[in-house]
């Protein structure tokens, strides 16, 4: 079983490492020290169990177990932390594997046996939960699979989402990609930094660059870095206008 | 200085000023010491001016009658006196006391001696005299003993913050983690740190009044090298600080704690990493200043905030106490950096009894 270990502080990979090395039929594959390094590794290494800080500096251990739980195959997690998540209380009330910091090698190898029984079914709900409580942060990035990989995007990258068919697509400095999430979710999700122009689309507020007037007397937002604009709805034209004047 | 004091505030305050006089073995002391006084009394009398056992036996009856009535109001009123400030409650009871030697003795007179005659003139400013003393030492004595409970509280109160506030959970099973992890590669640097984290505890426990500059900036040390231990790289610390201000007094764990709050939100949230920088400055006239700045995130994890504020509002606390008004806690922010800067007097003379 090949594992991966995230954590941002050196001992401590150190430590999991030492206590994996004890332990039959186990194999640490790699190391990262955040979230960003931690989905570049999995998609090298594509190992089957995790080992996840929760509080690491940038994207954070949920976030990453987010982005991975959206790979085809997901690995199982183990999340560990040093003290004081609430969102301890979410994993205990779905039996989800967590272990706390200094870690006991007897209660690592529960974990791992007990991982492989455990996987997507067990933890999405979870990550999904601590992701819907109004005190959640929004992400900071946007995980999107590309040729069997999975690619994070930067939300500041983002220009707009935009909803077509059955997919919602998002458009970013460095092109274009397909994502799972709904327009209405990503909306509520990222209420701050983007706004409905469409009933099709939400832009980036910080993206907005001025209003143009269309043929028909209806209006476009038009975008820094981008040649492109999206249609604004009558609906929403009173609320962006406010918006630019501010 | 003092807060004013809430409605429910006053009741727990003024709890152990008056004895529950409902309770049975409080009540039997009182009949104790109504008794000694009876024989005290008794045996100050002039050797013979008659029968000493009679003499203490209405001594007895007329002093219990006025302990027990005194006890029985205090019991009824025992929930309405304790709703009063410290001060009215100590005037009430006192004047119900007298008050009640008054009556008693005005009734005795009645039932002894109905007709007025004979030698009872002047047993009413006697009596009252009395009363008036025993009660003015009984009060005294419960007033400085609930003085003392007070003040013992409130210091065992400031400990336990300090203690909360030192122990921050995340800080001490991280750090017991990253001891963990050494003990087996760097046995050396495992056992240092052990040591720097039993004198954090040790200086947290003992808390003396003052300790120089020099000693808390050891303390400092002692702590940044653990987190160094944790964080490698990622922290980085620069420290000016003028030797001649080293001697300056000030209270303990005063800037040891903001320190750690200058790594916990400054450094940790920022994937490089950073660089805390204390700094010392003294200006003729001005005091003291020491600041502490680090570099924020620029994406700010929230829930990180709380725990901040509680140190701060902790050290300010102490500040009120050691100093007054004359020290103070400044927070200067910008975008990319957050500064404390902690300003001392030049003189500085605690507070005579206000610890």
């Amino acid at each position: 079983m090949k594992i991966l270990i995230v954590d941002d502080e050196q001992p401590a990979r150190e430590r999991l490492v030492r206590l994996l090395g004890e332990i039959k039929g186990y194999e640490v594959a790699g190391e990262a020290s955040n979230g960003a390094e931690a989905i570049e590794r999995y998609n090298a290494l594509k190992p089957e169990i995790v080992l996840m800080d929760i509080r690491m500096p940038g994207i954070d251990g949920l976030e990453t177990a987010r982005h991975m739980m959206g790979d085809e195959t997901p690995p199982a997690i183990i999340f560990t932390t040093a003290y004081g998540d609430h969102a301890l209380e979410a994993f205990d009330t779905h039996a989800v594997g967590y272990l706390l910091k200094p870690v006991r090698r007897e209660k690592l190898e529960e974990a791992l046996l007990a991982s492989q029984r455990s996987n997507r079914s067990q933890l999405t709900p979870v990550l999904q939960d601590i992701a819907d409580k109004p005190e959640a942060e929004a992400r900071t990035h946007i995980c999107v699979r590309m040729r069997g990989n999975l690619q994070l995007i930067p939300v500041s990258d983002i220009l707009y989402f935009r909803a077509e068919d059955k997919y919602v697509t998002l458009q970013h400095t460095e092109g274009t990609a397909l994502i799972e999430d709904s327009l209405v979710k990503l909306e509520e999700e990222f209420a701050d930094s983007f706004l409905r122009v469409h009933r099709n689309a939400l832009v980036s507020i910080n993206r907005i660059t001025g209003l143009k007037r269309l043929a028909d007397n209806t209006f476009a937002v038009m975008l820094k870095g981008s040649d492109e604009t999206l249609d604004i709805s009558r609906r929403h034209l009173a609320a962006i206008r406010r918006l630019i004047k501010s | 200085m003092q807060p004013s004091p809430r409605h429910s505030g006053i009741a727990a305050q003024a709890f152990g000023l008056l004895p529950n006089l409902c309770d049975n073995r409080v009540l039997l002391l009182l009949i104790l010491i109504a008794e000694l006084l009876a024989m005290v009394l008794t045996l100050s009398q002039r050797p013979g001016t008659g029968n000493l056992w009679s003499y203490l036996a209405t001594s007895s009856f007329f002093i219990q009658s006025i302990a027990l009535i005194d006890a029985a109001l205090l019991c009824y009123t025992r929930r309405w006196l304790l709703r009063l400030p410290p001060l009215y409650l100590g005037i009430t009871v006192y004047a119900g006391l007298q008050l009640v030697t008054v009556l008693v003795t005005l009734l005795q007179g009645l039932v002894v001696d109905p007709f007025g005659s004979g030698n009872s003139a002047g047993i009413l400013p006697r009596n009252l005299g009395i009363s008036a003393i025993i009660s003015a030492v009984v009060m005294r004595y419960l007033y400085i003993r609930h003085q003392n409970e007070l003040r013992q509280q409130a210091e065992n109160n400031a400990k336990i913050q300090v203690l909360q506030a030192r122990i921050r959970p995340h800080f001490l099973f991280n750090s017991l983690n990253t001891i963990a992890s050494l003990i087996h590669r760097q046995p050396q640097q495992a056992e240092e740190a052990i040591l720097d984290l039993a004198e954090l505890f040790r200086s947290t426990l003992s808390q003396p009044e003052k300790i120089t500059l020099a000693q808390e900036m050891e303390l400092v040390q002692k702590y940044l090298h653990i987190e160094s231990l944790r964080l490698g790289p990622r922290l980085k610390v620069e420290s000016r600080i003028p030797r001649e201000l080293m001697d300056l007094e000030l209270p303990p764990l005063v800037l040891q704690p903001l320190v750690e709050n200058a790594v916990y939100h400054g450094i940790e949230p920022i994937p490089e990493g950073g660089t805390v920088s204390i700094e010392a400055a003294n200006q003729a006239g001005a005091g003291t200043v020491i600041s502490i700045r680090n570099p924020r995130s620029s994406s700010p994890r929230s829930g990180r905030n709380t725990g901040n504020r509680m140190a701060l509002d902790n050290i300010r606390q102490r500040l009120l106490l050691h100093y007054g008004k004359q020290a103070a806690l400044i927070i200067d922010e910008t975008v990319t950096e957050y500064t404390v800067k902690l300003q001392l007097p030049d003189i500085s003379v605690p507070r005579a009894g206000m610890v």
